[in-house]
């Protein structure tokens, strides 16, 4: 069988899966384009977990599988200059279980993905910083970091 | 390191004979392993104990290998390890493997506290795995939740789990996820759990067995492609069989004095049986990555022995040929060498190795066969070439204006002998002088050191212009040599042409393919030879080693030219050509090196190295 479908047939499920159960607070749904959707291309929102200085706004991410997914991991990026020590220049994300080469492992699904992305928001791992202003102030002075995290809360609400 | 002290003669290795003299002397392998009683042939690092003036060379012993030995080395260490263990073999090499085949500190922390050691791996101490046979599971009503696949009675699903959790999945996703790994898992994201190279090889057969049942019809296709190849090789291989001479590993000494048609023919057979026997390994390794477990194991196999400092791998693009250092030579032992490190500072050694793929590289730097100069020169020579970067952009443009009219020429192969396109002016590529004086007068090989009676500031020029000079030279051969790698790599196709053509046997044709061979190795001693006189102070013996090398680059330049205006097609006519000028390219290279290796033994040459 072409690796073309078992991509696209997985990527059905996925959606099947999400519409019967999916955590509340958060959002995923295929790119619309001109034919339709665009299976390989998602538009999530994870929000900010409650009591927390992430709370009170949904963050907005993109998914992007490849034809080789579930083989390799999807790309999960942020807008651009999000500020989060984990979170390249670009927005993409840096965490393990996305990593081919660390502990991506096919089974995993898209809800387990974005609870990680969300899980991370509240945890960052300062041994792999992928920024530096969000990287230092979090590491340095956690107030300035507060107060950034909570000034984009209000950006993204 | 301290892993040299742990050996394994006592428990796996009853034969190891300690008498034999034999230690590891450069690294922390830890399993001792006698060299005689495997099959592999011994050899040393130079053909010859001394130089033609009976001047000792250190040399090295070395093996080199084939995947097949390094693997059954490897599964004997399992095994040994597993002696201590009695944890099973798997379970023996998936630990080694955690610790990166050290096998003393496996040991350390596998006594200290086996369930943690053993957990660390994704092995469960307490339970008892699932036979691998049993893991291959055909199921009609199985989904698969990675590619979501539904099984049905008339289409059912195989599926696989580890043998140590219930996690299943179906066998393609696994296969996917396994492909490129060496660490094995399962693939539940919640699940540790490891999967063992037994049970990795029932997937791989359950693969295989699924494939072969597919790949029926484009079978047929390949059989008969080895059929025209074989065609191809039918001459040759008719006359092979018809005549049983035995190898003669004295190839070189050969060489010169094979005036008799017979020696030629005979060596031409031999090196189409080596020849053919490389084309049976290629499909070997070809085969070996087919299937999944075998690629496994070939990984594992490269990642054991790049952790061995006894072991390397060839350099080479995609050889699979692996070189084992087994000891230094007595000279080298007088010297009092007992580390390769020191053995290659030593300015009378070369650590020079063949893989078992006729792949010459240097057992110290790896970097490919730097004879005749030392490593440490090496070193030195590539790191100016590197540093001087700023000169070198444009040096290393590969065009170089024609004297006369200013046209750049760039030089796409052939010998030096230049005549500008668009002036007929003609000039020697190396040293840019007129062609016409170069007959009688040909010295563009020595470097004119220029008597000191300027102010110092011109100095820092003059460094320059001298690095310059040899560079030039260096880097014009080397652009020549890889041109005439390329050339070389058509030459089979080449060569077949000529056998259709003139109707000749592909063994008649065989010594203008040793002609072209036995270039491109000239050439590469007379590449690094400038790279080496550049560190040498002017002295008596470096006039000496300029002769010689000027003996070289004539007889590389003339054969060079013959190779480039003799056609294809016309190459029999000229046979007799080609063999006494490649035989006389062999020669002057030999007296080369003997003459370099002469000049560092001796206490009158002086090398500058800049620490």
């Amino acid at each position: 069988m072409p690796e073309q479908s078992l991509c696209l047939q997985r990527l059905q499920q996925e959606r099947k899966q999400w519409r019967k159960d999916h955590p509340f607070g958060f959002f995923a749904k295929p790119k619309k384009d001109a034919d339709g959707y665009d299976l390989y291309k998602w538009v999530c929102g994870i929000p900010g977990k409650q009591g927390t200085i992430w709370e009170g706004a949904t963050y907005p991410i993109t998914v992007t599988f490849t034809q080789d997914y579930p083989a390799k991991a999807p790309k999960v990026k942020f807008t651009e200059d999000f500020y989060h020590p984990n979170v390249y220049p670009s927005g993409t994300v840096c965490l393990s279980i996305l990593n081919d080469e660390q502990d991506w492992k096919p089974s995993i699904s898209l809800k387990e993905i974005l609870l990680g992305v969300q899980e991370l928001l509240t945890t960052p791992n300062p041994l792999s910083p992928a920024q530096e202003p969000a990287y230092r102030a979090y590491m340095k002075n956690r107030e300035e970091y507060d107060m950034k995290v909570k000034e984009q809360a209000k950006h993204f609400s | 390191m301290s892993g040299s002290e742990f050996s394994f003669s006592e428990e796996g290795y009853s034969s190891f004979d300690e008498d034999d003299g034999y230690q590891l002397s450069i690294g922390d392998t830890d399993v001792a392993f006698d060299p005689d009683a495997s099959q592999v042939e011994v050899k040393y690092s130079y053909p010859d104990a001394t130089t033609s003036t009976k001047v000792p060379i250190n040399r090295i012993k070395y093996q080199a290998l084939s995947y097949d030995d390094v693997d059954a080395l490897l599964t004997e260490k399992i095994k040994s390890v597993n002696g201590i263990l009695q944890v099973g073999d798997d379970e023996s090499m998936v630990l080694l493997q955690k610790f990166n085949w050290k096998v003393e500190r496996l040991l350390e922390k596998f006594l200290d506290n086996p369930i943690r050691t053993y957990d660390s791996v994704g092995l469960n101490y307490n339970a008892v795995r699932v036979q691998p046979e049993k893991l291959i599971v055909v199921d009609p009503h199985f989904f698969c939740p990675i590619c979501c696949s539904e099984g049905s009675e008339e289409n059912p699903l195989t599926t696989f789990h580890s043998g140590g959790c219930d996690h299943r999945y179906c066998v393609n996703c696994y296969a996917t996820f396994l492909k490129e790994k060496t660490t094995l898992t399962c693939m539940d994201t919640e699940c540790h759990s490891v999967i063992l190279p037994s049970e990795l090889k029932s997937l791989s057969d359950c693969i295989l067995n699924a494939e072969s049942v597919l790949g029926d019809a484009s079978n047929g296709l390949a059989a008969s492609k080895t059929e025209a190849s074989a065609d191809f090789y039918g001459y040759a291989s008719d006359s092979a069989t018809t005549r049983g001479n035995d190898y003669s590993d004295d190839e070189d000494a050969a060489e010169l004095d094979s005036d008799g048609e017979e020696i030629e023919e005979q060596r031409y057979l031999v090196e189409y049986r080596k020849r053919k026997l490389e084309k049976a390994v290629q499909d070997k390794e070809k085969q070996r990555n087919k299937s999944l477990y075998s690629r496994y194991r070939s990984k594992i196999m490269k990642d054991h022995v790049s952790q061995q400092a006894d072991f390397r791998l060839c350099p080479a693009l995609d050889c699979p040929g692996i070189v084992r250092f087994i000891d230094f030579d007595s000279n080298s032992a007088s010297s009092g060498i007992t580390g390769l490190e020191q053995f290659a500072n030593q300015h009378r050694s070369f650590p020079i190795v063949e893989c078992s793929y006729n792949h010459f590289f240097c057992f110290y730097c790896s970097k490919d066969n730097h004879v005749p100069i030392p490593c440490p020169i090496v070193k030195a020579w590539i790191k100016k070439c590197k540093d001087d970067s700023e000169t070198a952009n444009w040096i290393d443009n590969n065009t170089k204006p024609c004297p006369q009219c200013d046209t750049n020429i760039e030089k796409n192969g052939g010998c030096n002998h230049m005549t500008c396109k668009t002036c007929c002016h003609e000039f020697c590529w190396i040293c840019m002088g007129l062609w016409k004086d170069h007959k009688d007068f040909y010295k563009c090989n020595r470097y004119q050191e220029v008597k000191d009676d300027s102010p110092q500031k011109e100095n820092s020029r003059r460094y320059l212009e001298k690095y310059l000079f040899y560079y030039n030279r260096f880097a014009a051969h080397q652009t020549s040599f890889k041109k005439d790698r390329e050339f070389c790599s058509k030459l089979d196709f080449l060569i077949q042409k000529v056998q259709k053509r003139n109707k000749v046997s592909w063994i008649e044709t065989q010594f203008y393919e040793e002609a072209v061979r036995i270039l491109l190795k000239g050439r590469h001693t007379l590449m690094w030879s400038y790279a080496f006189l550049y560190y040498v102070e002017p002295c008596r013996l470096k006039h000496l080693i300029e002769d010689s090398q000027f003996e070289l680059s004539k007889a590389v330049e003339s054969l060079s030219k013959l190779i480039e205006t003799v056609k294809p097609e016309n190459i029999i006519k000229y046979r007799q050509r080609f063999i006494k000028e490649s035989g006389l390219l062999k020669s002057h290279k030999y007296a080369l090196v003997d003459i370099c290796l002469d000049a560092l033994a001796s206490d009158e040459l002086l090398i500058s190295i800049p620490t």
